[in-house]
């Protein structure tokens, strides 16, 4: 009973306080805020089912970031049987610079904003970026889920950079186009 | 051989402003910003724009209270309560409200009367559910293929109308005048009261859940009971049953509801298979304490497969579409 108890508030807390940095992190990989939530509520249910006994782990916090991020990917397969295929989602890819994001119409300004700011790294990059700077976690512990070597989180990390460099010189053109032809569509 | 450099020194930027710098670095870093007066700010415009952009993944926002809800209810809660298990409630999305909106448009235009005799006013709910505001201000509901006929004005002792399929009615209340409804096999009688009725040729059935209902043998005066909220009889071919109301979901054509309480997986599944008019499929490895296990779980406005999955995910089974339109069940 006791143990029960426990098991639950570890549950909470763990939710209270990796829900919404589950989500962010899911919106890398999918459409829509809706689909992002929904993916991280089903890892979330999945978590209680299936392996509530890692929620006194300290790798628990892993745990969850790769169940998220596979959740994310079989979404996608999914959606690309199905005929719906966003190129630049797939983690392997190396060259597309947009995120599904900016397939959507109606982009809230926050939406469009984060979008931007990822869109500008490549997939591998962004989740690096992801796991180092949404979810803390250090160059090593990024380094072990990614089972890359501490120096290639170390590449791609000098990479975001340098890309976040460029963006954040050519966001105020761009920042000034938008409004400029906001009032034509 | 001056770029390799700069990527060592991105790269070593990105590693203090993550905390992750050694004295080496340092070393090799403070080197660089001593090379050239401009190299301290560059250094302070990279630490600006990496916390502009982290503060804009940051900024998106997610509800955590309200996901918190739906988690729970599908997971704390639901093992805590396993007695009496918290139903998931789910909004109408505005999608479906839209979509609702557009069917009610398009009925509304192909509405079309014939004279029947002895009415004046006919309408066919022909391409979707149809509300019908009568004279003396009953509402009537028509299921989607029903018919109803009525006057324009209602006349003599009795409000009569006539209808074929099914409908609900809230009938207003005139003791006066009795509501009196010819439903091809069968009468109905009432003063002022809410009830489903569904009637053919040599059937009909009716739920009553306000107030009371007189429902009788279309030809034959002496058999009928009176029903009251809660209650249902059928008729059929002229024999009559009638009893307590089992099945929650019988007015899930007028509101989009479906909820089970403490239901067994099969028979949801059954139903679910009749009102979307689909084939589901149990697989027979499932084995029977799976597919009798009592579920607790109501939907509004969703479609089949949004439903499969919640409920896949409670019953520990998934669901995958097979041929000819079948959705097949088996355990996870």
């Amino acid at each position: 009973m006791h143990h029960e108890k426990t098991t639950e508030v570890l549950y909470k807390e763990l939710f209270e306080r990796e829900y919404a940095n589950a989500c962010r992190f899911a919106l890398s990989f999918l459409t829509d805020t809706h689909m992002a939530e929904d993916a991280v509520q089903d890892v979330f249910i999945k978590l209680w089912e299936q392996k509530p006994e890692m929620l006194s782990s300290p790798g628990i916090k892993y745990y969850l970031i790769t169940s998220v991020r596979n959740k994310c990917i079989s979404i996608l397969r999914e959606q690309k049987s199905k005929g719906v295929f966003y190129p630049e989602n797939a983690p392997e890819s190396h060259e597309e610079h947009l995120t599904p994001l900016h397939h959507k119409e109606n982009l809230s300004q926050q939406e469009r904003k984060i979008a931007d700011a990822l869109g500008q790294l490549p997939p591998v990059c962004r989740e690096v970026f992801l796991m180092v700077k949404l979810h803390g976690l250090s160059y090593k512990q990024a380094a072990e889920q990614l089972e890359v070597s501490v120096k290639t989180i170390e590449n791609h990390m000098g990479k975001a950079l340098r890309i976040f460099r460029d963006y954040t010189q050519k966001v105020a053109v761009v920042t000034y186009l938008i409004s400029f032809f906001k009032p034509v569509f | 051989m001056m770029n390799e450099m700069n990527v060592q020194i991105d790269e070593l930027i990105a590693k203090k402003l993550c905390g992750e710098n050694t004295p080496e670095d340092d070393a090799v870093l403070q080197e660089w910003l001593d090379a050239a007066p401009d190299n301290q700010q560059i250094y302070n415009a990279h630490a600006k724009q990496w916390m502009e952009v982290e503060a804009l993944i940051k900024g998106v926002e997610f509800d955590t209270a309200a996901a918190w809800e739906k988690v729970a209810a599908k997971t704390v809660a639901a093992k805590t309560v396993a007695a009496k298990p918290a139903p998931v409630r789910r909004t109408i999305s505005l999608k479906s409200v839209s979509w609702a909106a557009a069917a009610i448009l398009v009925v509304g235009v192909v509405l079309y009367r014939v004279a029947i005799p002895g009415y004046s006013e006919e309408v066919f709910a022909e391409n979707g559910n149809l509300e019908v505001v009568l004279p003396d201000d009953t509402h009537v509901t028509l299921h989607k293929g029903a018919k109803l006929a009525y006057n324009k004005t209602f006349t003599g002792k009795e409000r009569k109308v006539s209808l074929e399929g099914e409908a609900f009615f809230k009938v207003h209340r005139d003791e006066q005048h009795p509501f009196v409804i010819d439903a091809q096999a069968a009468r109905v009688q009432v003063l002022g009261t809410a009830f489903d009725l569904k009637c053919s040729k040599d059937a009909a059935s009716v739920a009553v859940v306000e107030g009371k209902v007189k429902f009788s043998a279309g030809d034959d005066k002496n058999t009928f009971v009176v029903l009251t909220k809660g209650q249902q009889a059928q008729l059929n071919n002229d024999k009559m049953v009638s009893s307590a109301i089992e099945d929650e979901n019988f007015l899930y054509w007028k509101t989009g509801i479906i909820s089970y309480h403490e239901r067994e997986l099969q028979a949801v599944f059954a139903q679910l298979s009749e009102i979307f008019e689909k084939d589901i499929v149990l697989n027979g490895t499932m084995p029977a304490d799976q597919s009798k296990q009592l579920i607790t779980v109501s939907f509004n406005g969703q479609g089949l497969e949004s439903i499969l999955s919640e409920i896949c995910l409670v019953a520990r089974c998934r669901w995958e579409k097979g041929p000819g339109d079948q959705y097949n069940i088996s355990p996870q």
